[in-house]
Protein backbone atom coordinates (compact mmCIF):
# COMPACT_ATOMS: atom_id res chain seq x y z
CA UNK A 1 0.00 0.00 0.00
CA UNK A 2 1.23 3.59 -0.85
CA UNK A 3 0.53 6.11 1.30
CA UNK A 4 -2.89 7.82 -0.21
CA UNK A 5 -4.11 4.31 0.50
CA UNK A 6 -3.08 3.96 4.08
CA UNK A 7 -4.02 7.40 4.59
CA UNK A 8 -7.51 6.00 3.31
CA UNK A 9 -7.21 2.86 5.17
CA UNK A 10 -6.46 4.32 8.79
CA UNK A 11 -10.46 3.88 10.16
CA UNK A 12 -10.26 0.35 8.92
CA UNK A 13 -6.76 0.13 10.94
CA UNK A 14 -8.35 1.81 14.08
CA UNK A 15 -11.45 -0.63 13.54
CA UNK A 16 -9.39 -3.52 13.25
CA UNK A 17 -10.60 -4.83 10.20
CA UNK A 18 -7.72 -5.21 7.97
CA UNK A 19 -5.91 -8.70 7.77
CA UNK A 20 -2.46 -9.81 9.98
CA UNK A 21 -0.38 -7.97 6.91
CA UNK A 22 -2.55 -5.13 5.96
CA UNK A 23 -2.15 -4.30 9.99
CA UNK A 24 1.44 -4.87 10.15
CA UNK A 25 2.10 -2.79 7.25
CA UNK A 26 0.17 -0.04 8.17
CA UNK A 27 1.86 -0.23 11.87
CA UNK A 28 5.04 0.02 9.63
CA UNK A 29 4.49 3.06 7.79
CA UNK A 30 2.91 4.94 11.01
CA UNK A 31 6.45 4.63 12.45
CA UNK A 32 7.76 6.70 9.92
CA UNK A 33 5.33 9.12 7.73
CA UNK A 34 4.43 11.82 10.40
CA UNK A 35 1.37 13.32 8.44
CA UNK A 36 -0.43 9.77 8.66
CA UNK A 37 1.09 9.43 12.32
CA UNK A 38 -0.83 12.46 13.06
CA UNK A 39 -4.12 11.71 11.47
CA UNK A 40 -4.09 8.32 13.48
CA UNK A 41 -3.11 10.43 16.95
CA UNK A 42 -6.47 12.27 15.93
CA UNK A 43 -7.98 9.56 15.05
CA UNK A 44 -7.31 7.90 18.58
CA UNK A 45 -8.17 10.77 20.45
CA UNK A 46 -11.63 10.92 18.94
CA UNK A 47 -12.63 7.29 19.76
CA UNK A 48 -10.61 7.62 23.33
CA UNK A 49 -12.98 10.62 24.16
CA UNK A 50 -16.12 8.47 22.26
CA UNK A 51 -15.73 5.84 24.38
CA UNK A 52 -15.28 8.00 27.83
CA UNK A 53 -19.20 9.78 26.54
CA UNK A 54 -21.63 8.60 29.13
CA UNK A 55 -23.83 5.33 29.19
CA UNK A 56 -26.67 7.29 30.81
CA UNK A 57 -28.36 10.81 29.73
CA UNK A 58 -31.28 11.46 32.46
CA UNK A 59 -34.49 12.92 30.24
CA UNK A 60 -36.54 15.10 32.17
CA UNK A 61 -37.78 14.27 35.78
CA UNK A 62 -41.53 14.26 34.52
CA UNK A 63 -41.40 12.08 32.19
CA UNK A 64 -42.43 9.15 33.83
CA UNK A 65 -45.38 11.08 34.73
CA UNK A 66 -46.38 10.59 30.58
CA UNK A 67 -45.55 7.39 30.40
CA UNK A 68 -47.26 5.86 33.52
CA UNK A 69 -51.05 6.76 32.28
CA UNK A 70 -50.32 5.66 28.80
CA UNK A 71 -49.53 1.57 30.55
CA UNK A 72 -52.63 -0.59 28.86
CA UNK A 73 -53.33 -3.48 28.69
CA UNK A 74 -50.17 -6.03 28.22
CA UNK A 75 -50.01 -7.90 24.87
CA UNK A 76 -50.72 -11.51 25.43
CA UNK A 77 -47.70 -14.33 24.50
CA UNK A 78 -48.07 -15.02 20.79
CA UNK A 79 -47.87 -18.89 20.51
CA UNK A 80 -47.51 -20.63 17.02
CA UNK A 81 -50.38 -23.03 16.07
CA UNK A 82 -49.77 -26.51 14.36
CA UNK A 83 -51.71 -25.04 11.28
CA UNK A 84 -50.94 -25.25 7.85
CA UNK A 85 -49.00 -22.31 7.89
CA UNK A 86 -46.33 -24.16 10.13
CA UNK A 87 -46.59 -27.13 8.56
CA UNK A 88 -42.46 -26.95 8.49
CA UNK A 89 -42.27 -27.32 11.74
CA UNK A 90 -39.64 -24.71 12.14
CA UNK A 91 -40.74 -23.46 15.43
CA UNK A 92 -40.12 -27.04 16.97
CA UNK A 93 -37.90 -29.09 15.06
CA UNK A 94 -35.60 -29.51 17.85
CA UNK A 95 -38.05 -31.44 20.11
CA UNK A 96 -38.57 -35.13 19.42
CA UNK A 97 -42.05 -35.86 17.86
CA UNK A 98 -44.16 -36.79 21.00
CA UNK A 99 -43.16 -33.73 22.81
CA UNK A 100 -43.59 -31.56 19.61
CA UNK A 101 -46.90 -32.95 19.08
CA UNK A 102 -48.57 -32.86 22.58
CA UNK A 103 -47.41 -29.39 22.69
CA UNK A 104 -49.18 -28.55 19.29
CA UNK A 105 -52.47 -30.54 20.82
CA UNK A 106 -51.90 -28.51 24.02
CA UNK A 107 -51.71 -25.06 21.53
CA UNK A 108 -55.27 -26.30 19.71
CA UNK A 109 -56.69 -26.98 23.12
CA UNK A 110 -55.63 -23.41 24.80
CA UNK A 111 -56.51 -21.58 21.17
CA UNK A 112 -60.14 -23.44 21.00
CA UNK A 113 -60.91 -22.74 25.20
CA UNK A 114 -59.67 -19.52 24.72
CA UNK A 115 -61.48 -18.86 21.42
CA UNK A 116 -64.73 -20.13 22.55
CA UNK A 117 -64.48 -17.94 25.39
CA UNK A 118 -63.49 -15.06 23.15
CA UNK A 119 -66.33 -15.09 20.59
CA UNK A 120 -69.13 -16.36 23.56
CA UNK A 121 -68.19 -13.19 26.04
CA UNK A 122 -70.86 -10.49 25.38
CA UNK A 123 -69.35 -7.40 23.58
CA UNK A 124 -70.68 -4.07 24.92
CA UNK A 125 -72.93 -2.35 22.16
CA UNK A 126 -71.77 0.71 21.88
CA UNK A 127 -68.01 1.67 22.30
CA UNK A 128 -66.59 4.23 24.86
CA UNK A 129 -64.66 7.41 23.42
CA UNK A 130 -62.44 9.57 25.57
CA UNK A 131 -61.74 13.38 24.53
CA UNK A 132 -57.82 13.65 24.11
CA UNK A 133 -57.43 16.83 22.67
CA UNK A 134 -59.70 19.64 21.22
CA UNK A 135 -63.06 18.46 20.72
CA UNK A 136 -64.42 15.77 18.89
CA UNK A 137 -67.66 14.92 17.81
CA UNK A 138 -70.02 12.01 17.78
CA UNK A 139 -72.87 12.83 15.48
CA UNK A 140 -73.34 16.70 16.16
CA UNK A 141 -72.81 16.13 19.84
CA UNK A 142 -69.11 17.54 20.68
CA UNK A 143 -67.50 15.59 23.80
CA UNK A 144 -66.26 17.39 26.65
CA UNK A 145 -65.14 14.15 28.51
CA UNK A 146 -65.93 11.54 26.33
CA UNK A 147 -68.97 9.87 24.89
CA UNK A 148 -70.49 6.66 23.51
CA UNK A 149 -70.47 5.33 19.73
CA UNK A 150 -73.05 3.26 18.94
CA UNK A 151 -73.61 1.56 15.46
CA UNK A 152 -74.19 3.92 12.45
CA UNK A 153 -72.60 6.83 14.80
CA UNK A 154 -70.02 8.72 13.10
CA UNK A 155 -67.00 9.95 15.02
CA UNK A 156 -64.92 12.63 13.83
CA UNK A 157 -62.19 14.69 14.94
CA UNK A 158 -60.80 18.07 13.58
CA UNK A 159 -57.57 19.20 13.02
CA UNK A 160 -57.24 20.18 16.55
CA UNK A 161 -58.79 17.02 18.14
CA UNK A 162 -58.06 13.42 19.29
CA UNK A 163 -59.61 10.82 20.39
CA UNK A 164 -59.22 7.55 22.19
CA UNK A 165 -61.64 4.32 21.03
CA UNK A 166 -62.53 1.42 22.97
CA UNK A 167 -62.72 -1.25 20.49
CA UNK A 168 -65.44 -3.06 22.36
CA UNK A 169 -63.49 -5.44 24.40
CA UNK A 170 -60.64 -6.50 22.50
CA UNK A 171 -58.57 -3.10 22.23
CA UNK A 172 -58.21 0.36 21.43
CA UNK A 173 -57.34 3.10 19.02
CA UNK A 174 -55.83 6.38 19.09
CA UNK A 175 -57.77 8.52 16.43
CA UNK A 176 -55.70 11.71 15.37
CA UNK A 177 -56.68 14.33 13.38
CA UNK A 178 -59.49 14.84 10.86
CA UNK A 179 -60.69 11.36 11.26
CA UNK A 180 -63.96 10.44 9.98
CA UNK A 181 -65.68 7.31 11.16
CA UNK A 182 -68.31 4.76 11.51
CA UNK A 183 -68.83 2.47 13.75
CA UNK A 184 -70.43 -0.21 11.09
CA UNK A 185 -71.44 -3.49 12.99
CA UNK A 186 -70.23 -4.94 16.68
CA UNK A 187 -70.94 -8.12 17.69
CA UNK A 188 -69.15 -11.23 19.07
CA UNK A 189 -67.53 -12.52 15.72
CA UNK A 190 -67.09 -9.20 14.36
CA UNK A 191 -66.10 -5.84 15.17
CA UNK A 192 -66.25 -3.41 11.94
CA UNK A 193 -65.64 0.32 11.27
CA UNK A 194 -65.93 2.38 8.27
CA UNK A 195 -63.28 5.10 8.18
CA UNK A 196 -63.08 7.30 5.14
CA UNK A 197 -60.40 9.28 6.28
CA UNK A 198 -57.64 10.31 8.96
CA UNK A 199 -55.50 8.50 11.29
CA UNK A 200 -55.99 5.63 13.82
CA UNK A 201 -53.44 3.80 16.00
CA UNK A 202 -55.16 0.50 16.92
CA UNK A 203 -53.72 -2.23 19.35
CA UNK A 204 -56.09 -4.92 19.48
CA UNK A 205 -55.84 -8.26 21.23
CA UNK A 206 -58.31 -11.48 19.91
CA UNK A 207 -58.81 -14.28 17.25
CA UNK A 208 -57.72 -12.91 13.60
CA UNK A 209 -60.40 -11.75 11.43
CA UNK A 210 -62.43 -9.90 13.97
CA UNK A 211 -61.72 -6.59 14.04
CA UNK A 212 -61.87 -4.98 10.72
CA UNK A 213 -61.30 -1.14 9.32
CA UNK A 214 -63.34 -0.57 5.44
CA UNK A 215 -61.46 2.32 3.92
CA UNK A 216 -62.26 3.96 0.29
CA UNK A 217 -59.05 1.57 -1.08
CA UNK A 218 -59.03 -1.70 0.89
CA UNK A 219 -60.27 -3.47 4.05
CA UNK A 220 -57.92 -3.98 6.88
CA UNK A 221 -58.55 -7.20 8.48
CA UNK A 222 -56.37 -7.93 11.61
CA UNK A 223 -54.62 -10.95 12.49
CA UNK A 224 -53.42 -10.27 15.92
CA UNK A 225 -51.63 -6.99 16.49
CA UNK A 226 -50.84 -3.30 16.55
CA UNK A 227 -50.80 -1.16 13.29
CA UNK A 228 -51.10 2.58 12.25
CA UNK A 229 -53.45 3.58 9.67
CA UNK A 230 -53.65 6.43 7.36
CA UNK A 231 -56.27 7.55 5.02
CA UNK A 232 -56.02 10.88 2.80
CA UNK A 233 -58.63 12.60 1.75
CA UNK A 234 -58.62 10.88 -1.65
CA UNK A 235 -59.41 7.83 0.30
CA UNK A 236 -55.92 6.41 -0.41
CA UNK A 237 -54.89 4.86 2.51
CA UNK A 238 -51.07 3.56 3.98
CA UNK A 239 -50.93 0.82 6.79
CA UNK A 240 -48.11 0.64 9.29
CA UNK A 241 -47.93 -2.60 11.23
CA UNK A 242 -45.98 -2.34 14.49
CA UNK A 243 -46.67 -5.86 16.01
CA UNK A 244 -48.54 -9.13 14.83
CA UNK A 245 -50.00 -8.92 10.81
CA UNK A 246 -52.90 -7.26 8.76
CA UNK A 247 -53.97 -8.43 6.11
CA UNK A 248 -55.45 -5.70 3.66
CA UNK A 249 -58.17 -6.53 1.15
CA UNK A 250 -60.27 -5.43 -2.34
CA UNK A 251 -61.99 -7.42 -4.91
CA UNK A 252 -60.28 -10.98 -3.97
CA UNK A 253 -56.48 -9.00 -4.02
CA UNK A 254 -55.13 -9.72 -0.65
CA UNK A 255 -51.67 -8.17 1.22
CA UNK A 256 -50.44 -9.44 3.90
CA UNK A 257 -48.78 -7.02 6.27
CA UNK A 258 -46.75 -8.43 9.29
CA UNK A 259 -44.51 -6.70 11.76
CA UNK A 260 -42.58 -3.95 10.27
CA UNK A 261 -43.34 -3.42 6.95
CA UNK A 262 -46.07 -0.99 5.37
CA UNK A 263 -48.23 -1.44 2.52
CA UNK A 264 -50.37 1.49 1.02
CA UNK A 265 -53.51 1.33 -0.80
CA UNK A 266 -54.79 3.60 -3.46
CA UNK A 267 -58.63 3.83 -5.15
CA UNK A 268 -59.68 1.65 -7.87
CA UNK A 269 -55.99 -0.68 -7.35
CA UNK A 270 -56.65 -2.10 -3.73
CA UNK A 271 -53.99 -2.90 -1.95
CA UNK A 272 -50.10 -2.63 -3.11
CA UNK A 273 -47.25 -4.65 -2.80
CA UNK A 274 -46.10 -4.59 0.94
CA UNK A 275 -42.49 -3.66 1.84
CA UNK A 276 -40.07 -3.24 4.75
CA UNK A 277 -39.40 -0.07 7.15
CA UNK A 278 -36.24 -0.06 5.99
CA UNK A 279 -36.57 -0.66 2.59
CA UNK A 280 -35.14 2.17 -0.23
CA UNK A 281 -36.42 5.20 -1.56
CA UNK A 282 -35.80 3.61 -5.23
CA UNK A 283 -37.71 0.61 -3.98
CA UNK A 284 -40.89 2.28 -2.56
CA UNK A 285 -40.84 4.71 -5.93
CA UNK A 286 -40.61 1.20 -8.05
CA UNK A 287 -43.41 0.04 -6.29
CA UNK A 288 -46.09 2.40 -6.83
CA UNK A 289 -45.19 2.80 -10.16
CA UNK A 290 -45.65 -1.46 -9.92
CA UNK A 291 -49.05 -1.04 -8.49
CA UNK A 292 -50.37 1.80 -9.28
CA UNK A 293 -48.78 3.54 -12.77
CA UNK A 294 -49.01 0.16 -14.61
CA UNK A 295 -45.15 0.40 -15.27
CA UNK A 296 -44.40 -3.40 -14.75
CA UNK A 297 -41.73 -4.40 -16.91
CA UNK A 298 -39.33 -1.63 -16.19
CA UNK A 299 -40.43 -1.36 -12.11
CA UNK A 300 -40.35 -5.05 -11.70
CA UNK A 301 -36.63 -4.88 -13.13
CA UNK A 302 -36.01 -1.57 -10.72
CA UNK A 303 -37.03 -4.01 -8.20
CA UNK A 304 -35.26 -6.67 -8.64
CA UNK A 305 -32.29 -4.72 -9.36
CA UNK A 306 -32.59 -3.02 -5.66
CA UNK A 307 -33.83 -5.78 -3.78
CA UNK A 308 -32.03 -6.74 -0.47
CA UNK A 309 -32.63 -9.29 2.07
CA UNK A 310 -35.17 -6.60 4.20
CA UNK A 311 -37.28 -6.68 0.53
CA UNK A 312 -38.02 -10.51 1.24
CA UNK A 313 -41.91 -9.75 1.59
CA UNK A 314 -42.11 -7.44 -1.26
CA UNK A 315 -40.44 -10.60 -3.49
CA UNK A 316 -42.40 -13.08 -2.06
CA UNK A 317 -45.65 -11.10 -2.93
CA UNK A 318 -44.67 -9.87 -6.21
CA UNK A 319 -43.80 -14.04 -7.47
CA UNK A 320 -47.52 -13.62 -7.25
CA UNK A 321 -48.40 -10.48 -8.87
CA UNK A 322 -46.29 -10.66 -12.03
CA UNK A 323 -47.05 -12.32 -15.16
CA UNK A 324 -45.07 -16.01 -15.55
CA UNK A 325 -42.34 -15.23 -17.68
CA UNK A 326 -41.56 -12.52 -14.86
CA UNK A 327 -41.82 -14.66 -12.33
CA UNK A 328 -39.11 -16.80 -12.97
CA UNK A 329 -36.78 -14.06 -12.81
CA UNK A 330 -38.32 -12.98 -9.20
CA UNK A 331 -38.12 -16.38 -8.18
CA UNK A 332 -34.06 -16.36 -9.03
CA UNK A 333 -33.80 -12.52 -7.51
CA UNK A 334 -35.80 -14.27 -4.10
CA UNK A 335 -33.72 -17.21 -4.49
CA UNK A 336 -30.49 -15.46 -4.22
CA UNK A 337 -31.06 -13.52 -1.10
CA UNK A 338 -33.51 -16.34 0.98
CA UNK A 339 -32.77 -19.32 -0.57
CA UNK A 340 -36.32 -21.78 -0.17
CA UNK A 341 -36.62 -24.40 2.37
CA UNK A 342 -35.75 -27.84 0.80
CA UNK A 343 -38.97 -28.67 0.05
CA UNK A 344 -39.98 -25.84 -2.08
CA UNK A 345 -39.42 -25.91 -5.64
CA UNK A 346 -38.79 -23.76 -8.72
CA UNK A 347 -41.52 -25.49 -10.56
CA UNK A 348 -43.70 -25.26 -7.98
CA UNK A 349 -43.58 -21.88 -7.16
CA UNK A 350 -43.57 -21.01 -11.02
CA UNK A 351 -46.78 -22.69 -11.12
CA UNK A 352 -48.08 -20.56 -7.45
CA UNK A 353 -48.36 -23.83 -5.22
CA UNK A 354 -49.99 -22.28 -2.19
CA UNK A 355 -48.19 -24.54 0.16
CA UNK A 356 -44.31 -23.93 -1.37
CA UNK A 357 -45.44 -20.21 -0.83
CA UNK A 358 -46.28 -20.62 2.07
CA UNK A 359 -43.20 -22.69 3.43
CA UNK A 360 -40.98 -20.27 1.88
CA UNK A 361 -43.08 -17.37 3.62
CA UNK A 362 -42.28 -19.50 6.71
CA UNK A 363 -38.70 -19.32 6.19
CA UNK A 364 -37.82 -15.79 5.88
CA UNK A 365 -40.34 -14.50 8.47
CA UNK A 366 -38.44 -16.69 10.57
CA UNK A 367 -35.41 -14.42 10.38
CA UNK A 368 -36.86 -11.41 9.22
CA UNK A 369 -35.91 -8.15 11.18
CA UNK A 370 -38.45 -7.38 13.06
CA UNK A 371 -39.55 -6.17 16.61
CA UNK A 372 -40.22 -9.97 16.55
CA UNK A 373 -36.46 -10.77 16.25
CA UNK A 374 -36.19 -9.70 19.66
CA UNK A 375 -38.13 -12.35 21.46
CA UNK B 1 -54.99 -18.90 3.44
CA UNK B 2 -53.57 -16.05 5.91
CA UNK B 3 -56.23 -16.02 8.10
CA UNK B 4 -55.12 -19.42 9.27
CA UNK B 5 -52.44 -17.41 11.40
CA UNK B 6 -54.50 -18.45 14.11
CA UNK B 7 -52.78 -16.39 17.63
CA UNK B 8 -54.41 -16.40 21.00
CA UNK B 9 -53.49 -16.04 25.00
CA UNK B 10 -51.40 -18.35 26.51
CA UNK B 11 -52.07 -20.04 29.81
CA UNK B 12 -50.28 -18.86 32.44
CA UNK B 13 -46.54 -19.55 33.03
CA UNK B 14 -46.18 -22.70 35.16
CA UNK B 15 -42.78 -21.54 36.32
CA UNK B 16 -40.47 -18.83 36.44
CA UNK B 17 -38.77 -18.62 33.53
CA UNK B 18 -34.63 -19.21 34.12
CA UNK B 19 -32.73 -15.88 33.54
CA UNK B 20 -35.90 -13.49 34.47
CA UNK B 21 -35.26 -11.60 37.61
CA UNK B 22 -37.72 -11.06 40.46
CA UNK B 23 -38.57 -7.49 39.08
CA UNK B 24 -39.11 -8.43 35.33
CA UNK B 25 -41.39 -11.13 36.12
CA UNK B 26 -43.42 -9.25 38.91
CA UNK B 27 -43.83 -6.59 35.65
CA UNK B 28 -44.49 -9.32 33.37
CA UNK B 29 -47.78 -10.28 35.42
CA UNK B 30 -48.46 -6.32 35.60
CA UNK B 31 -47.13 -5.20 38.65
CA UNK B 32 -46.48 -1.27 37.36
CA UNK B 33 -44.38 -0.23 40.66
CA UNK B 34 -42.07 -3.31 39.46
CA UNK B 35 -41.87 -1.39 36.22
CA UNK B 36 -41.65 1.93 37.10
CA UNK B 37 -38.34 0.27 39.08
CA UNK B 38 -37.31 -1.53 35.33
CA UNK B 39 -37.93 2.33 33.90
CA UNK B 40 -36.01 4.44 36.63
CA UNK B 41 -33.23 2.14 36.33
CA UNK B 42 -32.79 1.42 32.37
CA UNK B 43 -34.35 4.94 31.25
CA UNK B 44 -31.02 6.92 31.04
CA UNK B 45 -29.40 4.32 28.77
CA UNK B 46 -32.62 4.47 26.71
CA UNK B 47 -32.55 8.37 26.63
CA UNK B 48 -28.85 8.53 25.72
CA UNK B 49 -29.71 6.24 22.78
CA UNK B 50 -32.40 8.22 21.16
CA UNK B 51 -31.22 11.83 21.73
CA UNK B 52 -28.10 10.82 20.66
CA UNK B 53 -29.69 9.42 16.69
CA UNK B 54 -32.52 12.52 17.31
CA UNK B 55 -30.31 15.33 18.16
CA UNK B 56 -33.53 16.43 19.41
CA UNK B 57 -34.09 16.70 22.78
CA UNK B 58 -38.34 16.81 23.31
CA UNK B 59 -38.63 14.45 20.53
CA UNK B 60 -35.92 11.84 22.24
CA UNK B 61 -38.44 12.09 24.98
CA UNK B 62 -41.36 11.29 23.18
CA UNK B 63 -39.56 8.17 21.54
CA UNK B 64 -38.22 7.20 25.25
CA UNK B 65 -41.96 7.22 26.17
CA UNK B 66 -42.75 4.82 22.97
CA UNK B 67 -40.53 2.54 23.99
CA UNK B 68 -40.99 2.12 27.56
CA UNK B 69 -45.11 1.59 26.54
CA UNK B 70 -44.39 -1.03 23.85
CA UNK B 71 -41.49 -2.71 26.29
CA UNK B 72 -44.64 -2.89 28.80
CA UNK B 73 -47.16 -4.23 26.64
CA UNK B 74 -44.84 -6.78 25.18
CA UNK B 75 -42.70 -7.60 27.82
CA UNK B 76 -44.98 -10.85 28.85
CA UNK B 77 -43.47 -12.63 25.58
CA UNK B 78 -40.20 -11.67 26.59
CA UNK B 79 -38.27 -14.81 27.72
CA UNK B 80 -35.33 -14.07 29.53
CA UNK B 81 -32.81 -15.57 26.98
CA UNK B 82 -30.69 -12.36 27.02
CA UNK B 83 -30.64 -9.50 29.76
CA UNK B 84 -33.56 -7.58 30.15
CA UNK B 85 -31.30 -4.25 29.36
CA UNK B 86 -30.42 -5.62 25.97
CA UNK B 87 -33.17 -6.61 25.24
CA UNK B 88 -34.78 -3.18 25.78
CA UNK B 89 -31.69 -1.46 24.39
CA UNK B 90 -32.61 -3.60 21.48
CA UNK B 91 -36.07 -2.25 21.08
CA UNK B 92 -35.04 1.32 21.76
CA UNK B 93 -32.48 1.51 18.76
CA UNK B 94 -35.44 -0.05 16.40
CA UNK B 95 -38.47 2.29 17.87
CA UNK B 96 -35.49 5.10 17.09
CA UNK B 97 -34.57 3.36 13.68
CA UNK B 98 -38.58 2.55 12.39
CA UNK B 99 -39.11 6.81 13.43
CA UNK B 100 -35.48 7.50 11.71
CA UNK B 101 -36.69 5.48 8.81
CA UNK B 102 -39.92 7.16 8.37
CA UNK B 103 -38.98 10.98 9.16
CA UNK B 104 -35.46 10.74 7.79
CA UNK B 105 -36.43 12.98 4.22
CA UNK B 106 -38.37 15.50 6.40
CA UNK B 107 -35.83 15.72 9.27
CA UNK B 108 -33.00 15.66 6.85
CA UNK B 109 -33.96 19.36 5.93
CA UNK B 110 -33.97 20.31 9.61
CA UNK B 111 -30.03 21.18 10.63
CA UNK B 112 -30.92 22.88 13.29
CA UNK B 113 -30.21 21.06 16.86
CA UNK B 114 -32.60 23.24 18.95
CA UNK B 115 -30.97 22.22 22.47
CA UNK B 116 -27.90 21.13 23.51
CA UNK B 117 -28.10 21.74 27.12
CA UNK B 118 -29.41 18.10 26.93
CA UNK B 119 -25.58 16.71 27.49
CA UNK B 120 -24.68 18.44 29.98
CA UNK B 121 -26.80 16.03 32.29
CA UNK B 122 -24.78 13.36 30.54
CA UNK B 123 -22.81 11.52 33.65
CA UNK B 124 -19.57 11.80 31.71
CA UNK B 125 -16.09 9.80 32.75
CA UNK B 126 -14.14 11.63 30.80
CA UNK B 127 -13.02 15.26 30.85
CA UNK B 128 -16.81 16.88 31.41
CA UNK B 129 -16.20 20.09 28.94
CA UNK B 130 -14.29 18.19 26.17
CA UNK B 131 -17.36 15.53 25.96
CA UNK B 132 -19.84 18.08 25.60
CA UNK B 133 -17.80 19.52 23.31
CA UNK B 134 -18.25 16.07 21.19
CA UNK B 135 -21.81 15.40 22.15
CA UNK B 136 -22.63 19.17 20.58
CA UNK B 137 -20.43 17.92 17.65
CA UNK B 138 -21.84 14.40 17.00
CA UNK B 139 -25.64 16.49 17.59
CA UNK B 140 -24.63 18.17 14.70
CA UNK B 141 -23.56 15.73 12.34
CA UNK B 142 -25.69 14.84 9.02
CA UNK B 143 -28.22 13.10 10.42
CA UNK B 144 -27.10 9.48 8.71
CA UNK B 145 -23.68 10.03 9.54
CA UNK B 146 -24.66 10.47 13.23
CA UNK B 147 -26.97 7.34 13.25
CA UNK B 148 -24.15 5.17 12.29
CA UNK B 149 -21.57 7.52 14.36
CA UNK B 150 -23.88 6.38 17.24
CA UNK B 151 -24.27 3.14 16.68
CA UNK B 152 -20.63 1.89 15.67
CA UNK B 153 -18.33 3.78 17.76
CA UNK B 154 -21.18 4.28 20.59
CA UNK B 155 -23.49 1.30 20.74
CA UNK B 156 -21.01 -1.43 19.40
CA UNK B 157 -23.14 -2.49 16.38
CA UNK B 158 -20.98 -4.14 13.08
CA UNK B 159 -21.65 -2.77 10.09
CA UNK B 160 -23.11 -5.28 8.35
CA UNK B 161 -26.09 -5.14 11.22
CA UNK B 162 -26.46 -1.46 11.10
CA UNK B 163 -26.14 -1.93 7.26
CA UNK B 164 -29.08 -4.54 7.21
CA UNK B 165 -31.17 -2.49 9.98
CA UNK B 166 -30.72 1.09 7.43
CA UNK B 167 -31.26 -0.97 4.72
CA UNK B 168 -27.90 0.30 2.88
CA UNK B 169 -25.11 -1.62 1.68
CA UNK B 170 -21.94 -2.45 4.48
CA UNK B 171 -19.84 -0.08 2.60
CA UNK B 172 -22.02 3.01 2.91
CA UNK B 173 -22.44 2.40 6.56
CA UNK B 174 -18.14 2.28 6.34
CA UNK B 175 -18.44 5.11 4.27
CA UNK B 176 -20.57 7.59 6.18
CA UNK B 177 -18.89 6.52 9.56
CA UNK B 178 -15.35 7.89 7.90
CA UNK B 179 -17.60 10.88 7.08
CA UNK B 180 -19.13 11.11 10.53
CA UNK B 181 -15.47 10.70 11.85
CA UNK B 182 -13.75 13.11 9.80
CA UNK B 183 -16.47 15.80 10.22
CA UNK B 184 -15.75 15.30 14.28
CA UNK B 185 -11.97 15.36 14.09
CA UNK B 186 -12.41 18.86 11.89
CA UNK B 187 -14.13 20.02 14.82
CA UNK B 188 -12.59 19.40 17.70
CA UNK B 189 -9.02 20.11 16.23
CA UNK B 190 -9.90 23.76 15.15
Amino acid sequence: MNHTEILDRLNDYADHSLSVEEQSEVEKHLQTCEPCSREMQKLDNLLKQTQGLAGAIEPSRELWSRIAPMLGPQEPKLIPLPSAFHRSGRWGFEYNSWVRYSTRIAAALVVAVGGFWLVSRPSPRAWEVARLEGTPTIGDQHLTLGGQLAVGDWLKTDSFSRAQLTIADIGHAEIGPNSRLRLVATRETEHRLEMTQGQMSAWVSAPPRIFIVETPSGTAVDLGCSYDLFVNESGNGTIHVTSGEVSLESDGKESFVPTGAMCETRRGFGPGTPYSDFSSEVMRKALRQFDFEKGSAKSVELILQNAANVDAITLWHLLQRVDEPARESVYDRFATLIPPPKQVTKEGILRLDKNMLEDWLNEFAARSFSLKRLF
Amino acid sequence: MLAERLTMNQPPAQKPIIGLTDTVARAQQGDRKAFEHLYREHVGRVYAVCVRILANGPKAEELTQDVFVRAWQMLPSFRGEAAFSSWLHRLAVNVVLVHFRTEKRREARVTAVEDLTIFDRAQNSGSPGENVDLEHAIANLPPQARTIFVLHDIEGYKHQEIAEQLGLAIGTSKAQLHRARKLLMEVLNQ
